[in-house]
């Protein structure tokens, strides 16, 4: 009994390649990362759905989605400023190292979207994580595997859509279906105005054949259920990603514990199945 | 491996015979009460106890421990250096053993194995003692836990008249007792008659397999809040409980230099789960007492294959408001009959 | 009449009346030597207020949390009353929310059912400072138990020999924060400790980061503290800190001529300003 296991806790150093600010009122930057050492990039495999944990030192650490595709080079972490680690994060400059350590969690069930219709319902800074198996489907290797694909986003403002130079991408594609939205206009807006349940219902999209994956605030997460439950989408067809206050991300400190799942390692990826048999905690 | 026997009087001499080579931790009484600690010189032990107030989780795992240093300047981190000397926990519980088991299973369960508590854990001996009666607030019987043996301990004493019966369990608890005078059939048999004389009372709560049903039907019974009106959060419960694992990981710095450490935590704080949203899952009291004791009998057991609850008795002890976990559980049992 | 049978007969009438919502008081604990708060709300349940001298707690922390529920009554020892008058002048809840159900205190004992409180055996008010009812005769109770007198101890000591006691105390302290969770004075929505922008004290249990909790916590109290001893009964590990709050009393008095919770007309010790208050430290 005296072989040592690796020590989980330990965060690997990247260095910050790129920072694209998201918002209008700057709150939601992209980070790009690289490794400072390859091994350790070799040694993080991941797959849409997953989170890392974050670590500033002297700040501490946070759990953030990991927004760039597997199929992309470098990882990708869209992070909006809330307290003391997010803080510390947005006050970093390109070239700077930051610690992080995973990945973590379920992953998005990747075999269970195989040959479907994919509907993607996304609001505000919930489309970060979704953004990941977005790309991951648009890739031009897996793309085949799929059916119609369909993107619903709304965001607060206009300056609140996050990712434009995505959102334009799939909007200019022929293969994808993409739809937005914002509660209040802006002056030069011309879009659609309303909230994305809204949108939702306006869209109608046919449960046949089609999961829904859907990520944002509870108040549009709970109404976007109700919607997609009245459409007629079986609760196993709708995919939706819990947010819980977590600590070591790996099933020990207790904090996202929701009945007998462990959001950090049992989630953060739920069906809506799943949920109604969950105690509502979240 | 055959049984020993320690005579009374040579136990001090036993135990310091120990402390070259192992860090020897034992109860100590100071202040009134007893606590695990570590001890210089075995006559510092203290066996005439009820079990000590605090449980000996922290010997493993720690209330503060150093996860790395940090140096924010270089952005070096170093892990903290670590003694060597294996440890002995000497004089331990039935309950504490117990709690010790739980912890073994959460802290090298699934995929990421905690190599903080599993490297203390794997260095280390466990001397059991049997608990001469339970306390006033004792119910580790209703859990079935036996107070005259554990499994896994090393090596398990059961006093009588001048002696302990040594029961040895494993090759590393054979070793420190080598030069002990074996056990006779005579002695194995005084022992278990000890251990039937000392049969445990009969509880008035729901039995376990019932409970577990009782606490699926209770989730939303309002029974919660009603237990958890005097409750003033002060989680205090968990930090002495042998079983509860729940900590916090933060960062400390003062100029470059700095650390990361993991602390205890607990569902009882108000704040544990709070979101920096300011979105909180769990605002009520009567919530998180239900997460506590649904953690215990429910979640614990549905992930590691036991309850986390050893009947320590500790929480009820300490509760500032005397929330005993054995009433919560009686009251639970009484809403879910009101109910069907 | 014993105490107890005069509170349950009170509480009956309180709530028979509608003059009140809820009687907080002290039921029977689950062990001897024990009691636990109770509310109770319904006339039929007052058999279940019992009074003995093992009412440790302090409940006038519940009544801000409460105050929703309408007048609240309280069974409150002459030391809890003075808690609640301080609550009372820092407007947490209103005179006339409360009726306070008070009597002569015998004093508390602890566990082992001869030894008195040192908080008890210290203190001077035997009797409540205000009250709506009183039960127990009014007098002076003679208290004859043994107690252990920590506090001289402490200030027979020289100051290297005080610091290292005050050190020991602090390393047996596990930061539940219990203490501070029973002291009903401790009503902060956000405790300072508990603050992470910015951050003022270290999660961990370093030993300084202890003592700033409690000196921190002893600076908060300074004059509103009503001597109650709850906090110091709350603590699970038995952590002695009488000498820091003996020491903030007395210079409350000696310097701003300041007793807490004695006169709820009178302005809280420090929202008032005196031309002759001591200001010695601004030099
Ligand atoms: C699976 C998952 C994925 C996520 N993905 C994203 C994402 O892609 N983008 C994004 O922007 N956000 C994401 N979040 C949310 C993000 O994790 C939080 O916004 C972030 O953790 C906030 O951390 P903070 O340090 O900035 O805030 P704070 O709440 O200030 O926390 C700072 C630190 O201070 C400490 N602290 C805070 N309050 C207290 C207290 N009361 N007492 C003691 N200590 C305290 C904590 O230890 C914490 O580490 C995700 C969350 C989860 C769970
Ligand atoms: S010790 Fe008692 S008062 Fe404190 S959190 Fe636990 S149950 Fe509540
Ligand atoms: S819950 Fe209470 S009785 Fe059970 S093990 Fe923990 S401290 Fe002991
Ligand atoms: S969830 Fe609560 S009961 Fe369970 S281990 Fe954590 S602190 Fe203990
Ligand atoms: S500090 Fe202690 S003695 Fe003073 S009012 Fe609060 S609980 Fe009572
Ligand atoms: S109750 Fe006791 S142990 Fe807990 S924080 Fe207060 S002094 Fe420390
Ligand atoms: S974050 Fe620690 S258990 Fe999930």
């Amino acid at each position: 009994m005296s072989e040592n296991p690796e020590n989980p806790y330990l965060p690997r150093p990247m260095r910050i390649v790129r920072i694209t600010v998201e918002s209008s009122t700057r709150d939601t930057r992209t980070f790009e990362l690289e490794w400072v050492n390859p091994e350790d990039g070799r040694a993080f495999l991941y797959l849409p759905g997953q989170f890392a944990e974050l670590s500033v030192l002297g700040s501490g650490e946070a759990p953030i989605s990991i927004t760039s595709s597997p199929t992309q080079p470098n990882l990708q972490f869209c992070i909006k400023r809330m307290g003391v680690v997010t803080t510390a994060i947005h006050y970093m400059k390109e070239g700077d190292t930051l610690g992080v350590r995973g990945p973590y969690g379920n992953t998005f069930p990747l075999d269970l979207f195989k040959g479907k219709n994919i509907l993607f319902i996304a609001g505000g800074i919930g489309l970060a994580p979704l953004r990941s198996v977005i790309n991951y489907m648009l890739d031009d290797s897996h793309r085949k595997d799929y059916k119609d694909i369909t993107i619903l986003y709304g965001a607060r403002t206009p300056g609140d859509l996050l990712f434009k130079y995505d959102l334009k991408a799939w909007g200019e594609r022929p293969d994808v279906a993409y739809l937005e939205t914002v509660d209040r206009a802006a002056a030069g807006y011309a879009g659609r105005v309303g909230f994305v349940p809204a949108l939702l219902d306006q869209t109608a999209p046919k449960p046949k054949d089609t999961v829904a994956i859907t990520c944002g605030p509870p108040i549009m997460i709970k109404y976007v259920l109700k919607s997609l439950t009245e459409l007629g989408f079986p609760p196993e067809m709708i995919i939706t990603t819990l947010e819980m206050r977590m600590k070591c991300g790996i099933g020990k400190c207790g904090r996202c514990n929701i009945g007998k799942y462990y959001v950090c390692i049992d989630g953060p990826v739920f069906s809506y199945a799943q949920l109604q048999k969950m105690p509502k905690e979240y | 491996m055959k049984d020993k026997i320690l005579l009374k009087e040579n136990l001090v001499s036993f135990g310091n015979s120990l402390i070259e080579q192992y860090r020897l931790i034992a109860p100590v009484k100071s202040n009134g009460f007893s606590l695990y600690k570590p001890v210089g010189n075995a006559s510092e032990i203290c066996l005439d106890y009820l079990r000590p107030l605090k449980s000996a989780k922290e010997i493993f795992f720690p209330q503060n421990e150093t996860l790395f240093f940090f140096n924010k300047k270089t952005q070096k981190i170093a892990e903290p250096a670590y003694d060597k000397k294996p440890t002995i926990l000497f004089g331990a519980v039935a309950c504490d053993l117990a709690g010790i088991a739980a912890q073994d299973r959460l802290f090298s369960a699934g995929a990421y194995l905690d190599s903080y508590y599993l490297k203390r854990r794997r260095n280390s001996i466990l001397i059991g003692m049997a608990c001469p009666e339970p306390g006033e607030m004792c119910f580790c019987g209703f859990f079935g836990i036996d107070r005259f043996a554990s499994d896994i301990a090393d090596l398990f004493f059961t006093p009588f008249s001048d002696k302990y019966y040594i029961k040895v369990n494993t090759e590393a608890g054979a070793r420190l007792v080598e030069s002990l005078p074996d056990a006779a059939a005579a002695d194995a048999k005084t022992v278990e008659r000890l251990r039937c004389e000392n049969a445990e009372p009969k509880w008035d709560i729901p039995p376990l397999d019932e409970l577990a049903r009782m606490l699926a039907e209770g989730f939303e019974a309002d029974v919660w809040d009603e237990i958890a009106q005097k409750c003033i959060g002060c989680a205090a419960c968990t930090f002495v409980c042998p079983t509860c694992h729940c900590f916090d990981i933060t960062d400390e710095a003062k100029g470059e230099i700095g650390r990361r450490v993991r602390t205890w935590d607990g569902c009882m704080f108000p704040k544990f789960t709070l979101h920096a949203s300011g979105h909180n899952p769990r605002t009520k009291g009567g919530q998180r007492m239900r997460q506590r004791i649904l953690h215990k009998f429910s979640y614990f057991k549905d992930n590691q294959g036991v309850v986390s609850c050893t009947g320590c008795g500790r929480c009820a002890e300490i509760c500032p408001v005397n929330v005993d976990i054995r009433e919560v559980l009686k009251q639970l049992g009484e809403a879910c009959e009101r109910k069907s | 009449m014993d105490i107890q049978s005069e509170i349950q007969k009170i509480a009956a009438r309180l709530l028979k009346n509608k003059e009140v919502a809820m009687v907080i008081g002290y039921g029977a604990g689950s062990a001897p030597n024990r009691t636990a708060p109770v509310f109770i709300d319904k006339e039929k349940d007052v058999g279940k207020l019992v009074f003995n001298r093992f009412c440790v707690n302090n409940l006038s922390l519940y009544l801000p949390r409460l105050k929703e529920k309408g007048k609240i009554a309280i069974v409150a020892k002459p030391c809890d009353v003075r808690t609640i008058v301080c609550l009372i002048q820092e407007k947490q809840i209103e005179r006339d929310k409360v009726h306070i159900i008070s009597f002569a205190c015998p004093g508390l004992l602890e566990k082992d059912g001869k030894t008195l409180f040192a908080s008890c055996a210290e203190c001077a008010v035997t009797l409540p400072p205000v009250y709506d009812t009183l039960s127990g005769e009014a007098k002076e109770m003679e208290r004859n138990e043994p107690f252990t007198d920590r506090v001289a101890d402490f200030f027979s000591k020289m100051p290297a020999e005080r610091w290292e006691m005050f050190k020991a105390e602090m390393e047996k302290c596990i930061r539940c924060y219990a203490c501070r969770n029973a002291c009903p004075m401790c009503y902060c929505e956000e405790c300072f400790v508990e603050r992470s922008l910015p951050r003022w004290i270290g999660e961990g249990s370093e030993v300084t980061d202890t003592m700033i909790f409690h000196i921190v916590r002893a600076i908060h109290t300074a004059g509103r503290c009503g001597e109650c001893g709850a906090c110091a009964r709350a603590c699970p590990m038995d952590v002695n800190l009488a000498p820091l709050a003996k020491q903030i009393r007395e210079d409350m008095l000696n310097l701003f001529h300041h007793q807490a919770g004695v006169d709820p007309n009178a302005p809280a010790a420090l929202e008032t300003f005196k031309p002759d208050d001591y200001n010695d430290f601004i030099k």
